[in-house]
């Protein structure tokens, strides 16, 4: 395992000198935390979202945070086009019908209800089939979730930006969190935050520069 | 070296061999081993080419007034006007849906916007981050509204003919002059004279300039080349060749037409007067200026050389120069079947002839317009279809410096042969 987060981790388990353990057996995003509530593990990670239901048993502490992003079909965006100004075109869009892809039993689907609220939400098991969805069935007129994601898809394949184009949400932000149990040692709170204060809170374009090799286009 | 040998020496490189000897070879070399100068080249030649225009405002003013005077007659007293008139407007029509035709044909045939896997990764580069849609969910509303659409149609109503020609509003120029035109039509000529006499005057003296002017074309035309030649990226040209392809064959294909079409129109004293084509003349000053009104003293100039009516000459040259614009309306067209083939628009006969209409109608909006200024038109046509006009734009903006002159090039060749077409033989 290699990422972000595999390092940060890594790295605070260095400080405390222990050695880290992976459960990966939750089956998804909701889970992850709902077991961390549980005491399954000490804590829980992997670009989890914060939302006020993921506190009823555990804590977030913020480490990165990054803008809400749609990727969305540039026949669809023609459709609504009038040629009025970017943000007014921005806000037709998410006001539309439009069929929008989301990881099911994740937080962005009550971002979509919250944003999107008379556009199709369909809801797929993880995110490649969102992006099957998206690309390769046709079912779907745009995906949902944040822009390191979303960026990274046309970054890594750059002949699909001429037929989709992303939409970067620029005051909404995913707030992307280390969740602890409520009844974790206040202490290991404290050691946390002081950890994560050398990291820095990150956005998506710090850490798309910091990670350019893994987000740059392919030559 | 005086003036005039410098004169000589600039029209003598007006010739197509000596673009492909000396011009081109210079700005290609220039381009290639300073590169770091392409930046103040194109500097140098945008602003000789904004000098060349400079005559441009009063030029046109007096140029559509004139024509419309000449071409009406609503006092009844000469009805060889309206003769006049009624064949120069059937032969713009023909043109027109003629170079529409030819473009959509051009398209059909060498398949603009059908990429190779290395062409769409070109682009899809090119085309990172710059397209992408920013929205601020939260921020109150405060933009304008108004609809493009109707900021065009605004621009067309004239306010003040002073006014607009002192603001460079060309579109409000034009149509300005038009109503002034049919104003000087409908009233008795001696009362008309003295205004027709004095633009008449305004007009030669702004063709003399223009002609002056272009004496710098060569140079401005090596400065524009070597600039171009180090700053447009040749992965997006390669990526973008059978766009640009479709272009040149449409550019030659309608000098050829053009050479073919004078030489049917012109008896052989006629071409005896002439020492050189003056269809290469006309291709090679637009090319070189990216102006098709830099080609109206020429196509003027020769046609009263060899006899044809002066007033029918100046009408249909600034007419079919101003209002036809046959360039844009064959680039519109190719560039309508281009977004079709990249978003795999199914073509159907109907679709075609939506194509080919709204190809002719989005170029002739573009009178008045020049360089890139002409591009937007092309996304009313985007719209019609249901198609993205923000990647369409920023692709045909990257390689819009070579197309424009190929554009140019078009009106002007096309201006030529209809002013043939339609004015008078035998006057002196």
């Amino acid at each position: 395992m290699a990422g972000y987060d595999i390092d940060l981790v890594n790295g605070f388990a260095n400080k405390l000198g222990v050695e880290v353990e992976f459960d990966r057996d939750s089956k998804d995003f909701n889970d992850t935390v709902f077991r961390a509530g549980k005491g399954d593990f000490d804590l829980a990670i992997g670009k989890l979202s914060t939302t006020y239901k993921r506190m009823s048993d555990t804590h977030p502490h913020e480490y990165m945070n990054f803008r809400q992003a749609l990727l969305v079909n540039r026949k669809f965006v023609a459709s609504l086009d009038k040629g009025i100004s970017e943000d007014k075109l921005g806000k037709d869009i998410l006001n539309s019908k439009m069929k929008v892809g989301i990881i099911g039993g994740s937080s962005w689907e009550s971002y979509a209800n919250q944003f999107m609220p008379s556009a199709q939400k369909v809801g797929y098991k993880d995110w490649p089939a969102v992006k099957k969805a998206l690309f390769e069935t046709n079912e779907i007129d745009a995906i949902y979730r944040d822009a390191t994601e979303i960026k990274k898809i046309i970054y890594q394949e750059p002949n699909l930006s001429i037929k989709y184009v992303p939409i970067l949400f620029n005051d909404v932000k995913d707030v992307i969190s280390i969740f602890l149990p409520t009844d974790a040692n206040v202490a290991m709170s404290d050691v946390l935050d002081f950890y994560l204060r050398d990291y820095g809170i990150k956005g998506d374009a710090e850490i798309m520069e910091e990670l350019s090799e893994f987000y740059n286009p392919i030559n | 070296m005086n003036y005039l040998t410098f004169k000589k020496f600039s029209l003598r490189l007006r010739s197509v061999k000596n673009f492909l000897l000396i011009i081109l070879p210079i700005a290609l070399l220039i381009g290639y081993f300073f590169p770091s100068a392409s930046s103040s080249l194109n500097t140098i030649g945008v602003s000789l080419i904004k000098l060349i225009t400079f005559p441009a405002i009063p030029l046109v003013l007096s140029a559509v007034v004139i024509s419309i005077t000449s071409l009406f007659d609503f006092t009844g007293v000469n009805t060889s006007h309206n003769k006049f008139a009624k064949k120069l407007i059937l032969s713009l029509i023909g043109f027109i849906f003629f170079s529409a035709a030819l473009g959509l044909f051009l398209s059909l045939f060498i398949k603009p916007g059908i990429l190779t896997p290395e062409g769409k990764l070109s682009i899809g580069k090119y085309m990172l981050d710059t397209t992408d849609i920013q929205v601020n969910i939260f921020k109150s509303e405060t933009e304008s509204l108004v609809s493009s659409n109707i900021n065009f149609f605004q621009t067309l109503i004239p306010t003040n003919i002073i006014s607009d020609a002192a603001n460079s509003s060309t579109l409000r120029i034009i149509t300005g002059s038009i109503l002034t035109g049919l104003g000087l039509a409908a009233v008795p000529s001696e009362k008309a004279k003295p205004i027709l006499s004095f633009l008449k005057s305004v007009n030669a003296l702004s063709v003399k300039v223009l002609e002056e002017l272009l004496v710098l074309s060569p140079v401005m035309l090596i400065c524009l080349i070597a600039g171009a030649f180090s700053s447009i990226s040749t992965e997006i040209i390669v990526a973008l060749l059978n766009l640009a392809l479709c272009v040149l064959v449409g550019s030659i294909a309608f000098l050829g037409i053009s050479k073919v079409i004078f030489r049917k129109f012109t008896s052989t004293e006629e071409r005896n007067i002439l020492s050189s084509n003056p269809l290469d003349d006309v291709y090679l000053l637009a090319i070189s200026t990216g102006s098709s009104m830099a080609c109206y003293p020429t196509i003027v100039n020769t046609l009263k050389n060899i006899g044809r009516d002066p007033n029918e000459v100046e009408a249909s040259a600034s007419m079919s120069l101003l209002l036809a614009r046959l360039g844009n309306i064959i680039y519109n067209v190719i560039v309508i079947i281009f977004a079709f083939n990249l978003y795999d628009v199914r073509i159907t006969p109907l679709i075609l002839i939506q194509a080919l209409l709204m190809g002719i109608v989005t170029g002739i909006a573009t009178a008045g317009l020049t360089g890139v200024a002409v591009l937007p038109s092309i996304g009313v046509a985007l719209a019609f279809f249901s198609l993205p006009i923000p990647p369409i734009l920023l692709l045909i903006v990257a390689i819009d410096p070579i197309i424009d002159l190929l554009r140019s090039s078009i009106t002007g060749v096309s201006s030529m042969a209809l002013s043939t077409v339609v004015c008078r033989r035998g006057v002196v």
